[in-house]
């Protein structure tokens, strides 16, 4: 498998935030009895003509310039015709030969640039449910308007097609262009996987997945297509270009459809729309409307406040949680840098272990900092502060925020004073002789253990610093 | 310029547009779209050097509206000319994939 490298482009469908669909007036909602959010225009009745939603071209516009696409002033609809019966008009309007935005990029984790080869504006199809008797069809979901974000094939690695697809959900949801929801598939992801001999230009054939509804099932369904491809070709076989499912309950991707089979679309300018033109001077007003977007908040998280790249990413990685982190830390930033890995590893621990969702997070923040800042300032043994949180977030009959109070009034004091200390330390000292010897002969590491040994006196709730500073004061002397 | 459409064509685009053809006439709508494309090949005879592509006759552009819903059709109305529905969806035969 090393002798070969992947080439991998994403194809994202994101669905945008708007209250109706893109052509007509029927709102877009989840759920819901079936057929009940239908009107002439979205069932394909005979005559009945679309007109755009102006919502839609504004946050097409948002993603465009987020990821810093060329806007263009006149884009086009077209009718891709193929025929399935969610699709009742017999095509789905789409933007073939002239999108709305061209030629932007992603910067992944490691500054390495992406393209983005174009942006397009969609009707999303209708729901099929395929049973025994027959397909049933709900067109609540038809003509609720995405954007298609087609990236260039200039990806390498699994890792860097998450790291692509998280940046650029990142920059959707900061912009209010999309909730980011992969698992309820308002952010889909389809990907084009090739192998080629290292040192090769030319592509392979490639291979389309579709069907990956979670980071985890992108990186793990490429790896395996990768896998799969290296070995057809270490067989002596071609690759057939052909889309595949990711099974994830089978960890492997499945053969759909051939290239033998794909459809003809007849792309062609639909008639029903004029072209849509984009004017400068709005255009410009949408550029200056952009909130601060990921990139710049990781390069401001790293450069004024301190937190080191994995922490920048993680907060970045939801825009709600860097939002409340941002409220949180704005009177405080000097403790920025110990907040945020703190949120990252003890906090979020806490969360999977007792199984509550983020969101929680985010509300209980000013009271994650107040403790934050205790245990930096040694008013929290590091003990005291695990059991405290334990205790909080296993407590679920009172909103986070109050449990961790109470969970705080419960911690006590931390013992700091000599008088507390000393007689622990002197006993301590006096129980390892040895160990005391070993010190003194330059063993200096050795601190360590005294403290341990006297934490575990004190039950843990002691300043480990003044035991520290007491015991240099001993066994220095 | 002559474009040649044989029974191969004819079927693939019959099958396309959801239109089943008897091989008996295949020759007919063969020869019909041939005559279509020689009209259409006139143009192939004008000079577009240097001229932009015309996207759309009309030089106004989309005129969108308001992001605001408005009630459409009850479940019932949608459904009043379907063939065949169940649980409140239209019902299709079976469709594979």
């Amino acid at each position: 498998m090393s002798a070969f490298e992947a080439v991998i482009g994403l194809e994202v469908h994101a669905q945008l935030l708007t209250r109706t669909k893109i052509f007509c007036s029927c709102a877009v909602t989840v759920g819901g009895e079936p057929n009940t959010r239908t009107c002439p225009v979205c069932l394909g009745l005979p005559g009945a003509l679309p007109v755009l939603n102006a919502e839609v071209v504004r946050l097409a516009v948002r993603a465009g310039l987020g990821t810093g696409c060329t806007v263009q002033s006149i884009s086009v609809f077209a009718r891709k015709n193929y025929f399935y019966p969610d699709l009742p008009k017999g095509y789905q309007i789409t933007q073939a030969e002239l999108p709305v935005c061209l030629d932007g990029q992603i910067v992944l984790d490691d500054g390495k640039v992406a393209r983005i080869q174009r942006i397009h504006l969609e009707e999303d199809a209708g729901k099929s449910i395929h049973g025994d008797s027959g397909t049933r069809v709900d067109l609540n979901r038809a003509g609720t308007p995405l954007v298609e974000i087609v990236g260039h094939p200039d990806l390498r690695t699994p890792d860097e097609a998450v790291s692509y697809l998280r940046e650029l959900r990142g920059i959707l949801v900061t912009l209010g262009v999309c909730d980011g929801n992969m698992e309820e598939g308002s952010l889909r992801c389809d990907a084009n996987v090739s192998i080629r001999p290292i040192g090769q230009d030319a592509f392979g054939t490639r291979v389309e997945i579709k069907n990956m509804n979670s980071f985890r099932s992108v990186r793990d369904a490429i790896a395996h297509e990768i896998g799969r491809q290296a070995d057809v070709i270490q067989d002596g076989q071609a690759i057939r270009q052909e889309t595949r499912l990711w099974n994830a309950d089978l960890a492997r991707t499945e053969s759909m459809r051939s290239k033998e089979e794909a459809a003809d679309y007849r792309y062609f300018p639909d008639p029903d729309l004029l072209p849509l033109h984009i004017d400068a001077a709005w255009l410009a007003l949408q550029r200056a409307d952009l909130p601060e977007l990921p990139a710049a908040r990781k390069a401001r998280y790293q450069g004024e406040l301190g937190l080191d790249a994995r922490a920048a990413n993680w907060l970045c990685e939801e825009p709600p949680r860097a939002d409340a982190f941002d409220r949180t830390i704005a009177d405080a930033p000097e403790l920025a840098s110990a907040f945020a890995p703190f949120l990252m590893t003890q906090v979020q621990a806490q969360l999977q272990r007792n199984d509550r969702p983020w969101p929680e997070v985010d509300a209980a923040m000013p009271a994650l900092l107040r403790i934050c800042r205790k245990w930096r300032a040694g008013q929290l043994a590091n003990k005291m502060l695990a059991d405290l949180l334990q205790t909080a977030f296993a407590d679920t009959a009172q909103p986070l925020p109050d449990a961790l109070a109470h969970a705080e009034s419960l911690a006590g004091a931390v013992v700091s004073d000599v008088a507390a200390l000393e007689p622990v330390i002197d006993a301590v000292l006096a129980k390892f002789p040895g160990e005391v010897a070993k010190y003194r002969a330059g063993q200096k590491q050795l601190v360590g253990f005294f403290v341990g040994q006297a934490m575990r006196q004190l039950a843990g709730k002691a300043d480990a610093q003044a035991i520290a500073a007491l015991l240099a004061d001993k066994l220095d002397a | 310029m002559a474009v040649h459409v044989d029974a191969n064509i004819v079927r693939q685009v019959a099958k396309l547009a959801k239109l089943s053809l008897t091989d008996a006439e295949l020759p007919d709508v063969a020869r019909d779209l041939e005559r279509v494309l020689a009209l259409v090949a006139v143009l192939d005879e004008v000079d577009v050097a240097g001229v932009a592509p015309l996207v759309h006759p009309h030089e106004q552009g989309l005129q969108p509206r308001a992001d605001v819903p408005h009630v459409g059709l009850t479940q019932a109305q949608a459904l009043a000319n379907a063939p065949a529905q169940d649980g409140g969806c239209f019902l299709t035969p079976r469709v594979i994939g």
